[in-house]
């Protein structure tokens, strides 16, 4: 015979879930309450962060600088503090990096997603992963001992020699090697594993019925790549160039240790450029000499977390749709 | 045909140039590192403002910073993953926790050092110090931690929870002795990256743990880093400095990539008991 079960709500522990007072049912309340603070604190972090930038934004501009903010003329003591200088240096490096990483990135990607022998993937792929993870002050470290005496001693007599008398972006105006190419094709390195894992990755992520209907209305391989993956892959694709391009924007050590940092807007490739993080890296300690000279630095600041900011958020949003139109 | 054979050439010359490029790199650092280096760099202090001598305050100051940073982030970090994972659906904050979190990764680093430097060493009168340096180096980690415990604890099946709640247990017992036994694999090797990411930045310490060439004494005491002795001892006019320049840049991507490598293991041994 079985044994019957008096009092179900007993055995079961019923009430005692029920019941709001036991001290199950306050624990569980209470750590639910501190899982939520510590959002609340990771949001907390960064707002803080925004709003300290924001909050000395505002003052630059209350104190009238910001009207000149795009002028040339950058001269901390007499209360000039004109960006355009920084700026371009930022641009000019920036652009000339994705130039460099752009068709070598897409094209790996590519050749990673579609065609790279299956033996042959993981070894490179953790190779580039390898790639990700070197500090950035090595980056400039290798730029500093070998690219700079490349661009020098070759690069610049060579390219400049024989371009830069019809186009002006190769002239040799100042040839030190410190210039916006060596920091453009460090930069280009280090943004090259984002670049390649993110458009690597949604490629990948493309079904394969898609790919096997090409291949069967006799489309070659590369012709289905073309149409197919390429077109099913083009925002997350996106999202991996502008992340690359917000790497390749913040960039801190690297850029500092191989542009030059001469405040004056470059016009050449082979010309010294100051990036507004390099410019926030050699004078943050001076701010304290002068308010308005702390407000300048911070506005610097704010520029680069605004553009920053608002750039990863289409890229996280492109993806985020992306992952949803897939489900 | 000719399109897919000069394509496919083009796209392999790409990867063997991007490959070519980490290689040059890595050999080139090791090569450095590896004439640079000797046992005293490791154990002496640097002598004559660091032209001589060795490393051991760069070293010990990297791994305190890095550590504390990763304990300050790791507890505020995984307790929002965990949030954010379980949540999502339910509550506007882990929504918002996610967004930033991704947003924060994208913050360039020197930001990070501006923010700390304004904070940590100014206005809450830490001075240059360990402990601001590690508080900095902590924002940094912080959407690292959260989005790779949230990835993690989103892949431990509901099934397994759903067995623990119809035993009777509550949300958080079962949030404890299930969801994050589950993901504990995965949250280990979120904090060993994270900590490798840390270890490897310079910028936001520059301004907020700054440099000395002693072993710091306590929290409150300024501490040198490795980034930061490969950035200086480079920028010195000395060739003695820059010996030490590789050997401090080779100990450093030595540590970085062995603790990558190491999460990758960790992973990999502890992932076997989880269940699938």
């Amino acid at each position: 015979m079985a044994t019957s079960i008096k009092n179900p709500h007993t055995f079961f522990n019923f009430q005692e879930k029920g019941d709001p007072r036991s001290l199950r049912s306050k624990i569980d309340k209470l750590s639910t309450c501190f899982l939520a603070i510590a959002s609340v604190s990771s949001i907390f972090a960064a707002s803080s962060i925004a709003a300290l930038l924001l909050y000395n934004f505002v003052k630059f501009c209350e104190q009238g600088f910001l009207p000149n903010i795009l002028s040339d003329a950058w001269l901390p003591s007499k209360g000039k503090y004109g960006f355009l200088p920084f700026i371009a240096g930022t641009l000019w490096i920036t652009v000339v990096a994705m130039t460099i990483s752009l068709p070598l990135g897409f094209l790996t990607a590519i050749f990673m997603a579609e065609y790279i022998p299956r033996k042959l993937y993981s070894p490179v792929k953790s190779l580039i992963e390898l790639l990700a993870g070197i500090p950035s002050v090595v980056y400039g470290m290798w730029g500093l001992m070998i690219l700079i005496p490349l661009v020098r001693d070759h690069l610049a007599p060579l390219i400049g020699g024989s371009l830069g008398e019809a186009l002006p972006i190769f002239r040799v105006n100042v040839n030190a090697g410190f210039s916006v190419l060596a920091a453009g094709i460090v930069l280009s390195i280090m943004v090259l594993p984002i670049m390649i894992s993110i458009s690597e990755e949604v490629m990948r992520a493309v079904p394969m019925e898609y790919r096997e209907a090409a291949l069967a209305l006799g489309a070659t391989r590369w012709q289905t790549v073309k149409t197919v993956t390429l077109r099913q892959a083009s925002s997350g694709i996106f999202a991996g160039i502008i992340l690359s391009f917000c790497r390749a924007f913040g960039e801190t050590m690297a850029v500092l240790m191989v542009a030059g940092n001469v405040a004056t807007t470059p016009s050449s490739l082979f010309d010294p450029a100051y990036p507004l993080t390099a410019l926030i890296a050699n004078h943050l300690l001076e701010m304290l000499s002068t308010p308005s000279y702390a407000y300048a630095l911070l506005t610097a600041g704010f520029t680069l977390f605004t553009i920053t900011f608002s750039f990863n958020v289409v890229a996280r949003l492109t993806i985020r749709q992306l992952r949803r139109a897939r489900r | 045909m000719l399109e897919e054979k000069l394509l496919r050439l083009i796209m392999v010359l790409a990867t063997a140039v991007v490959l070519g490029s980490l290689l040059v790199i890595l050999v080139d650092v090791v090569r450095r590192g590896v004439t640079a280096l000797s046992p005293s760099m490791l154990i002496e202090l640097p002598r004559d403002g660091g032209r001589g001598g060795g490393l051991l305050n760069a070293i010990v100051g990297s791994l305190y910073i890095s550590t504390l940073a990763t304990l300050f982030s790791a507890s505020v970090g995984v307790p929002a993953g965990l949030y954010i994972a379980e949540f999502e659906g339910k509550s506007r904050i882990a929504r918002t926790a996610s967004f930033v979190a991704e947003v924060l990764s994208g913050v360039p680093s020197i930001i990070f050092g501006v923010y700390g430097f304004v904070f940590f060493v100014i206005m809450l009168n830490m001075g240059v110090s360990l402990l601001a340096g590690a508080l900095t180096l902590a924002y940094l980690e912080l959407p690292i931690i959260i989005k790779a415990t949230e990835e993690t604890v989103k892949l431990v099946p509901s099934h397994v929870k759903e067995a623990a709640l119809s035993l009777g247990a509550t949300r958080w017992e079962v949030l404890s002795k299930v969801t994050l036994r589950q993901a504990s694999p995965g949250i280990a090797t979120a904090v060993l990256l994270a900590f490798a990411r840390g270890a490897g930045e310079a910028a936001p310490l520059m301004f907020t743990s700054g440099y000395s060439n002693f072993v710091p004494s306590s929290l409150l005491s300024p501490a040198a880093n490795l980034p930061l002795a490969v950035y200086y001892l480079i920028m010195m006019p000395f060739p003695e400095a820059h010996k030490r320049a590789f050997a401090a840049a080779f100990i450093l991507t030595m540590l970085v990539l062995s603790v990558n490598w190491s999460s990758r293991i960790v992973f990999k041994r502890w992932g076997r008991y989880v269940v699938k």
